[in-house]
């Protein structure tokens, strides 16, 4: 296994900012469309080895609703939104503006809601990376997707380049706590030159 | 672990496995492993796991994927064109119950299968509720019951399953549930 480069304290305290903008901006616009508060917070953000990635990534051992947005651009990579399928329901609910069934079914009108909310993650957190790393990130459309948690992995590593050693990975989780929705977005980039990656978000703080 | 599926089976030509969430992958690889121990040709729907990463699991767990006929309900919603694969048959996604239906209707009837394992019930019930699903259980049980193949169905614990497995013992010959 290739060594995986390490992020010190101040790059890494860089990176972090950056992506804890893409949350800000994205909590607000989601804030705005749920007319609710949406707590956003970076769970866990590292350079990773490909590797060894299913041990970083455990989804729940449950059945889960996603939102799969693949990223193109200089880099690839993936996004997932994921939530219990009751979340997605009320997150569901909440963006069209109707009384949740906890009970009832995902239907297409939910999915268009879910997939919108998905790109709109997706957007803010590229948009603010892309700039910080001077890069041009952009995302395919939405799908939704329903797996066991512990399936999810194989969603994240579908839009991986094969050469791909190491990737840049960002978990965040987020709540909207009026309505008990909680949900886990999962951010991985990856590139064949990793090292360029590196140079920039050093060169960034250097 | 405590499940013998040809025990389970029995005379009965249809059963649903009701399995715990926290040993369900465990436990669907070992149904997949023992179904494949006991018939030649087996019909697998998958509606949870992609069709890659699902083979290799079961090659790793012992099952001889040479025997299987996937129908896969799955990997269509993340990749538009997974191309032809010999013995695949992808379906559009886990809520085209009309497609799903007619797949499994010519994957078991075509190639002569003598067992059909669906995975899983509740993944119908994110999309299509209990009613739609009840429905089309019916009616897979009597177009896989005709050709003399025997149909499993898994499913999760939770609520919603709980009703529709209240329902489903009405025309499924047995119910079983994993502790």
């Amino acid at each position: 296994m290739d060594q995986v480069i390490r992020l010190n304290d101040i790059e890494k305290d860089a990176l972090k900012e950056t992506a804890n903008i893409g949350a800000g901006n994205a909590s607000s616009v989601l804030s705005k469309i749920v007319n609710s508060k949406v707590n956003i917070f970076i769970s866990d953000l590292d350079f990773v080895s490909i590797e060894g990635i299913e041990q970083q990534i455990e989804g729940p051992k449950k059945l889960v609703v996603g939102i799969y947005t693949p990223i193109s651009g200089e880099m690839s990579g993936t996004i997932i939104t994921m939530f219990l399928k009751e979340s997605a329901l009320a997150l569901a609910s909440a963006m069209q503006r109707r009384k949740c069934d906890p009970s009832g079914t995902l239907n297409e009108n939910d999915q268009v809601a879910l997939k919108k909310m998905g790109n709109i993650l997706a957007d803010s957190y590229l948009k603010s990376l892309g700039e910080f790393l001077g890069m041009g990130l952009k995302c395919e459309g939405s799908k939704i997707i329903s797996t066991f948690g512990e399936s999810i992995i194989d969603f994240i590593m579908l839009s991986i380049e094969p050469e791909s050693k190491q990737g840049l990975l960002i978990k965040t989780g987020f709540d909207i706590p009026t309505s008990d929705i909680k949900g886990e977005f999962i951010l991985l980039l990856t590139m064949k030159k990793i090292d360029d990656v590196i140079k920039k978000i050093k060169g960034k703080i250097g | 672990m405590a499940l013998d599926i040809r025990k389970e089976i029995g005379a009965n030509l249809s059963i649903a496995i009701v399995i715990p969430n926290e040993v369900y992958i465990k436990n669907i690889n070992e149904i997949a492993r023992q179904l494949s121990l006991s018939y030649n040709k087996i019909c697998y729907v998958s509606l949870n796991k992609l069709y890659t990463p699902l083979t290799r699991a079961l090659a790793a767990n012992g099952v001889d994927i040479r025997k299987i006929n996937f129908i896969d309900g799955i990997t269509k919603t993340a990749i538009a064109e997974p191309g032809n694969i010999p013995n695949v048959a992808f379906v559009s996604g886990p809520d085209k119950i009309t497609e799903l239906g007619i797949a499994i209707q010519k994957g078991v009837a075509g190639s002569s299968c003598q067992a059909l394992l669906f995975d899983s019930l509740s993944t119908l019930l994110v999309y299509k509720n209990v009613q739609i699903v009840k429905q089309f259980v019916h009616s897979i049980v009597g177009q896989v019951g005709a050709t003399g193949c025997i149909a499993v169905f898994t499913c999760l614990e939770g609520n919603v399953e709980k009703d529709l497995i209240k329902d489903l013992s009405m025309f499924i010959d047995s119910i079983v549930h994993i502790t």
